[in-house]
């Protein structure tokens, strides 16, 4: 009784905060479209114009190329080395699992510009800074909590019997990984692959320190820019990380739906 | 649940001292209950959790206390007032479940299956707790059961339900001995079925012939009518395994051959074949004589009219 | 040994990750470290100057205040959100869940420049205002604590929409049943049965907001005003303008104890498998 007006308020606020929450974003994308020099909404006008400039321009187009490079380092490194991270956590009789658990987790907990300002001490004297190839190493330690809190619900689905009647029925420690464990798990880890290759191809302030002239990534040359001016191209550049963001969790939701029907659950 | 009110009535209305309760929330119908979990608030102690329905009605501070205390000492656990359900037994979370169910003096308590969780020993021993409560406490409780036994063991009336619908209701005794229909024979332990044709209607008899072409005598159940097709039922401790030296009773006679005996403890359970695919359970009791007969062999059962009852089927 | 024995459980998979860790995680911090306060001869000495410094000093308090303030907004705003979705199954569930994941996996810089966008000078925001004569000239929304709150409420919420929802998802519903049958109305039931068994949520979520908060960067960087500097810039401007990597150590190992400290208290109440609301 004393709550009805309660009651029906919540709707109404839960469709103000969804509206908040979601409007920055998508407006974001409308600006994207339009045509003026300036960013106004909604736009007079619908173009490609940012588009053009932002994938017309050889430096954006370098950025987005360190970006994806990156992005491929961090993700293969961080989806193999948490693949084999969450089985032994999921099957070894291992002591002490959640505070190794724990630990694996750190680096999205310690402050990015501390762990940043660590990595480009340390790399600066050993001559890496600039390196794509370190950048994605470093970015895997970014990725790799991500990778192990979905691969661990995932072998978690995977039943031990199976791999026990594999290895009963004459199959190696390899066979049984390689013909049942990663077969029963790949949506799930094709899913944490995309997820590292967006943490890493999000990420801005290892980036930041990291990056030399020539491998500024989108983020950081997003940064860069935003120091200036808001200009509109920077519109294009979101929306184009925006999109990449979608179709990742699009891919996730087939993945997931995959996942269900392969293990027969929810 | 739709007694408590949690799920939604589809048609008809339940009544309660001849008030009609349909459409009244859960919190008002104040009916105590008791789940099947327990459903013991993990946040509350023992004390806190029985004080729960009187804090909703702000019951004061010093009767809510003294009679919280009550209900405790009732299922014996005041001196588990300040423990926390993880602290307890399944017995002991249990007794908590049925004093917070019963402090607020509710006219009716719905009990969902609450000794399912329980082994089989505690089971007995709960069940006759709370039998006792109930008498002593003198309040109507609706107890929901699938256990045969348990149902037969706490029950003043047994309601036996099929998909939403009431089968018979009755004292234990009545729905064992006489039940309405088959489903309710079924359901309160073992069964004889035996499928024919009534032949003749009278006095409350009925003379019934199966396929084979054997005749039973009868008690007629209700709504069964002549030349329709109708069961024997009757049941297995009732059938006697040759025949009795002194026949003060009218008995039914069939022939048939002795097939596979299980022992079950306190029974030795027959299978009698009368004619394939027609076969009879005789239970005798451990102790007394056995069949006299080896597996294969013919023997002859027979069982007292007044203890068979033709249903409709 | 007795583990000489014993089969192979695969234990030992866990290395590799550990070995990434040593490399590109641990190694370099404690070499950081190391090496950035080795200079210093009276380092104790040097620390106490450093963070009882005004502009320091007034940082840290600026730091907790604004953490503070976020962690109250965001549960505040995310509780009620929180307790839709976990009562509501179907489409609403799955429209408002849409609305919640799409930002959290949205870059934190791409979601700090739609809100620049939404609050500038002639912002949709600032427009909106104006229409409905709320105001009649702009009202600085950017570059202020203003800006600061709603970015950094907007970046974090999710983490504690998401880490609530795990633990009323872990209520019995037959608790709340139990309550009502026996008397309590819908605002008793919440109060004395919800909310305390999805106190868990809140206190998780709190902490995992204030420790992001705390460490936070990319936002009061770009939305912040002169007197909204967080710990976090100043590190990096200690490294990046004045290069001073002892002051930038002191205040990093100060920021990574505070923040070590509070994961161990997240570690004592949580069940670390259910961050990120996984």
């Amino acid at each position: 009784m004393m709550m009805r007006p309660g009651v029906r308020a919540l709707p109404v606020y839960i469709g103000a905060a969804c509206f908040v929450l979601i409007a920055p974003i998508v407006i974001l994308v409308i600006l994207a479209f339009g045509d003026q020099g300036y960013l106004s909404f909604p736009p007079e006008q619908f173009s490609l114009r940012w588009f053009d400039a932002f994938f017309g321009d050889a430096q954006w187009r370098r950025a987005l190329w360190s970006s994806v490079l990156i992005g491929l380092v961090a993700c293969t490194i961080a989806t193999v080395l948490g693949f084999f991270a969450a089985y032994s956590l999921v099957r070894s009789a291992m002591p002490g699992k959640k505070l190794v658990l724990s630990f694996v987790l750190l680096p999205i907990i310690v402050p990015h510009v501390i762990t940043a300002i660590a990595l480009y001490f340390m790399s600066a004297r050993l001559g890496l800074v600039g390196n794509i190839l370190w950048i994605g190493v470093c970015h895997a330690i970014i990725a790799l909590p991500i990778v192990l809190l979905i691969l661990l619900s995932t072998l978690q689905g995977v039943d031990i019997n199976l791999e026990r009647a594999a290895l009963s029925l004459g199959s190696s420690r390899l066979g049984v990984f390689t013909k049942v464990v990663i077969p029963l798990a790949f949506p799930g880890i094709v899913s944490a692959s995309l997820f590292a290759f967006l943490a890493s191809f999000d990420e801005l302030i290892i980036s930041l320190f990291l990056a030399g002239v020539r491998t500024q990534t989108l983020p950081v040359r997003i940064w860069n820019s935003l120091h200036l001016e808001v200009e509109p191209v920077i519109a294009a550049v979101s929306a184009f990380l925006i999109g990449i963001t979608g179709m990742i969790l699009v891919l996730d939701v087939l993945l997931r739906h995959a996942r269900a029907t392969k293990s027969g659950k929810g | 649940m739709m007694l408590a009110g949690f799920a939604e009535v589809d048609g008809g209305d339940i009544f309660v001292d001849r008030t009609n309760i349909v459409g009244v929330r859960p919190q008002h119908r104040g009916f105590g209950m008791v789940f099947q979990n327990y459903a013991i608030f993990p946040h509350l102690n023992v004390f806190e959790n029985v004080a729960f329905p009187l804090r909703a009605r702000r019951v004061p501070a010093a009767e809510l206390k003294k009679r919280v205390m009550s209900a405790l000492e009732l299922v014996r656990l005041e001196r588990f007032a300040d423990r926390y359900a993880r602290q307890l037994s399944g017995g002991q979370q249990q007794r908590v479940a049925i004093a917070r169910a019963i402090v607020f003096r509710p006219p009716v308590v719905l009990m969902d299956e609450p000794l399912g969780a329980l082994d089989k020993n505690l089971r007995y021993q709960m069940q006759l707790e709370i039998k006792e409560i109930q008498q002593q406490l003198g309040m109507t409780v609706v107890y929901v059961t699938h256990d045969q036994e348990e149902a037969m063991n706490m029950s003043d009336r047994i309601a036996i339900m099929n998909s939403g619908r009431i089968e018979q209701v009755g004292p234990p005794r009545e729905v064992y001995e006489t039940p309405a229909n088959t489903f309710a024979g079924r359901f309160l332990g073992e069964a004889n079925l035996l499928e024919g044709t009534i032949e003749e209607v009278r006095d409350g008899r009925v003379r019934l012939r199966t396929a084979a072409g054997t005749a039973f005598q009868a008690r007629a159940g209700n709504g069964v009518q002549n030349a329709q097709r109708a069961a024997l039922f009757v049941r297995p401790e009732r059938v006697r395994i040759g025949r009795p030296a002194h026949d003060e009773v009218e008995r039914n006679h069939v022939a048939g051959r002795l097939g596979r005996t299980s022992f079950l403890g306190n029974i030795h359970r027959h299978m009698v074949e009368l004619e394939p695919g027609t076969e009879m359970i005789v239970d005798v009791q451990n102790g007394q004589a056995g069949p006299g007969a080896e597996p294969g062999q013919s023997v002859e059962l027979s069982w007292p009219v007044s203890d068979s009852i033709a249903l409709p089927v | 040994m007795t583990t000489a024995r014993r089969a192979d459980d695969g234990s030992w998979l866990i290395l590799p990750a550990l070995a990434l860790l040593l490399i590109a995680f641990v190694g370099p911090l404690i070499w950081f470290f190391a090496q950035a306060l080795a200079t210093e001869e009276n380092l104790l000495d040097r620390a106490v100057a450093v963070l009882t410094s005004k502009a320091v000093a007034t940082t840290i308090v600026t730091t907790n205040w604004i953490s503070l303030l976020v962690t109250l907004l965001v549960l505040l705003i995310g509780y009620p959100i929180a307790y839709y979705l976990a009562n509501r199954n179907g489409l609403r569930f799955a429209a408002v869940l849409f609305c919640i994941i799409v930002p959290y996996f949205t870059s934190v810089i791409v979601r700090t420049y739609s809100w620049m966008v939404l609050l500038g000078r002639d912002g949709l925001v600032n427009q909106g205002l104006m229409a409905v004569g709320l105001t009649d000239a702009p009202v600085p929304l950017l570059y202020n604590k203003t800006g600061v709150l709603i970015g950094m409420v907007y970046v974090l919420l999710p983490y504690m929409i998401l880490t609530i929802f795990a633990s009323m998802k872990s209520i019995d519903p037959r608790l709340v049943q139990a309550a009502r049958s026996l008397g309590a109305g819908s605002a008793y039931t919440f109060f004395r049965v919800y909310f305390p068994l999805s106190f868990h949520g809140v206190v998780s979520g709190s902490l995992i907001v204030f420790i992001l908060s705390i460490g936070f960067f990319i936002t009061p960087a770009l939305m912040g005003g002169p007197s909204d500097v967080m710990i976090a810039m100043l590190i990096e401007r200690a490294v990046e303008i004045t290069f001073d990597w002892t002051s930038a150590a002191i205040m990093s190992l100060l920021l990574l104890i505070i923040t070590l400290l509070l994961y161990a208290v997240y570690y004592r109440v949580t069940d670390v498998r259910r961050m990120m609301g996984g």
